[in-house]
């Protein structure tokens, strides 16, 4: 079976002023397997969303190689495979969710009946289906990100891309999102999702990655990570600080 | 052609809502209405003014349709990202462009027949009235084929600003580029003549060889305002007709490509 998501010696570097040349991504190695859900994590810009942004090819990497399902991330019938959700969904004000969800669902060559049937089912276990024929301009930000989900699932994919799926979500948004997410893994869907809120991690993946300055420090199974410190967050504290001390 | 098609639709649909409709429709009864007055205002020549000047809203508002509404729209997928939605799907860059392009371009139609039909209205009006001011040989046909010409004019201008947005960030400087293209193609030809005409060569081959070359670069938007033909009824050539066409869709296709070709390369930060 194709690996769902594989980053190998992924380096990045993002122009600064005329000639300089900040490094974003430092030779990151990185295998996600199927039917596994997978927590990135690491604090304000440790390069998190400059990974995902790489796996949709919004932006090339510098060196390495990055597949999905064994298929190069430039190709776009890869993102066939993918679901996306941005870390803040936009969508076009004027149209409805209907037709945003439409517009996804045709563009991954879903049949029509069958989306029709997928829209109504998706909107309604986000608690859309009241306002899918109202403009987008007229939601709230929990709405936006809700439909931002629903447009990531519309086609059914096998791999799920979420960027902080849980920002701007109220208690009852996260748990709708939270059993989503456990819904595609009982599916043997594979999840990459990152997130700063660490209950979520703790509570949803099997494995997780730590990103600091745009290097791996830690992958591997979450009890594994946990094991030794008194929970989550002091781990993930713990880490951190040691990186920033060993590169002072 | 699928995902183009899905592109197009759903640009075409947020211009069209987003009061751009609106903003046609007002445009055409203020069309009517300024028509009306303002040939009024002259003695004679009556239908040649009222064809002129309604043709001239039809390209004239064609213009601010592209740089208000079809700019922002593109520069918008750009800055609030909206474009993830987009990209995310199983489209490719090229495709986004063409789609971009094609919708833009419904929405540039939807305003030309609109218009055109407002445009033709005050035109039939001003000869019932003033039915001794018809231009002799005025044909409907040649009227419909200047509002053809107008539409190939503005579909350009909608490609170069495709272009500019593809290649800055900013949507503003987009709009002073493209706005800055089309002054000059309206006036490179004039220039270029009157460069070639100058009987006095002594001073400036370096100006000449310049005006030349911005000849070539920029469209030569001149050769599609048919505007004093329907005017005057005069006598249309089929080949030029259909030189002229060809080399405005060539100009498109030339124009795109280069701006799928920055596209490409375009990081989505």
């Amino acid at each position: 079976m194709p690996m769902p998501i594989r980053i190998a010696n992924l380096s990045k570097y993002y122009k600064k002023g005329l000639k300089a040349k900040k490094r974003v991504i430092e030779d990151l190695n990185l295998e996600i397997k199927q039917g596994e859900v997978f927590g990135f994590l690491g604090p304000n810009g440790a390069g998190k969303s400059t990974v995902i942004k790489i796996l949709l090819d919004f932006i090339r990497p510098d060196s390495g190689a990055v597949t999905i399902k064994e298929l190069p991330v430039n190709e776009p019938m890869v993102r066939k495979f993918i679901g996306y959700l941005p870390e803040n969904p936009f969508f076009y004000d004027h149209l409805t969710a209907e037709e945003t969800l439409k517009f996804g669902g045709r563009a991954a060559n879903m049949e029509k009946g069958v989306l029709e049937e997928r829209i109504d089912q998706l909107l309604t276990r986000l608690n859309l289906f009241h306002v899918k024929k109202q403009p987008i301009r007229t939601y709230s930000k929990g709405m936006v990100q809700r439909l931002g989900l629903a447009l990531a699932l519309i086609h059914e994919p096998e791999i799920c891309i979420l960027d902080e799926p849980m920002s701007g979500l109220d208690p009852l948004g996260r748990r709708l999102v939270a059993d989503l997410i456990l819904d595609m893994r009982k599916m043997g869907k594979t999840v990459f999702f990152s997130s700063h809120i660490l209950s979520d991690i703790e509570s949803l993946c099997d494995r997780i990655g730590i990103l600091n300055e745009g290097k791996l420090l830690f992958c591997g199974l979450l009890e594994d990570f946990v094991e030794e410190s008194k929970g989550l967050e002091a781990a993930f504290i713990k880490i951190i600080e040691t990186d920033r001390k060993a590169k002072e | 052609m699928k995902n183009i098609w899905l592109l197009a639709q759903i640009t075409c649909k947020e211009g069209l809502r987003n009061r751009a409709l609106l903003g046609i429709l007002f445009f055409a009864v203020l069309l009517c209405v300024v028509n009306l007055i303002f040939t009024n205002m002259f003695a004679y020549d009556l239908g040649k003014v009222a064809v002129d000047v309604g043709l001239s809203v039809v390209s004239i508002s064609g213009l601010a349709i592209i740089f208000f509404m079809g700019i922002n729209l593109m520069a918008k997928d750009l800055d609030k990202r909206t474009i993830y939605m987009i990209l995310s799907r199983p489209i490719s860059r090229w495709q986004y462009i063409v789609g971009k392009f094609f919708g833009l371009g419904f929405l540039v139609l939807i305003s030309v027949i609109i218009l055109g039909l407002f445009a033709a209205g005050s035109v039939k009006f001003i000869m019932l009235t003033a039915p001794n001011y018809i231009p002799p040989d005025f044909s409907w046909a040649t009227f419909l084929i200047a509002l053809i010409y107008i539409f190939l004019s503005l579909l350009i201008v909608t490609s170069i600003a495709l272009l500019f947005i593809s290649a800055t960030s900013s949507s503003f400087l987009a709009m002073i580029i493209t706005s800055g293209s089309y002054f000059i193609g309206q006036n490179v030809e004039i220039v270029r003549k009157m460069y070639c005409q100058a009987e006095d060569d002594s001073g400036n081959e370096v100006s000449k060889q310049l005006v030349e070359i911005i000849s070539w670069i920029f469209p030569n938007l001149a050769i599609f305002d048919l505007k004093t033909t329907a005017a005057y009824g005069l006598p249309l050539i089929t080949s030029e007709l259909l030189w002229h066409m060809l080399y405005g869709i060539s100009y498109i296709g030339m124009i795109l490509i280069i701006a799928i070709v920055i596209f490409q390369r375009r990081e989505l930060t």
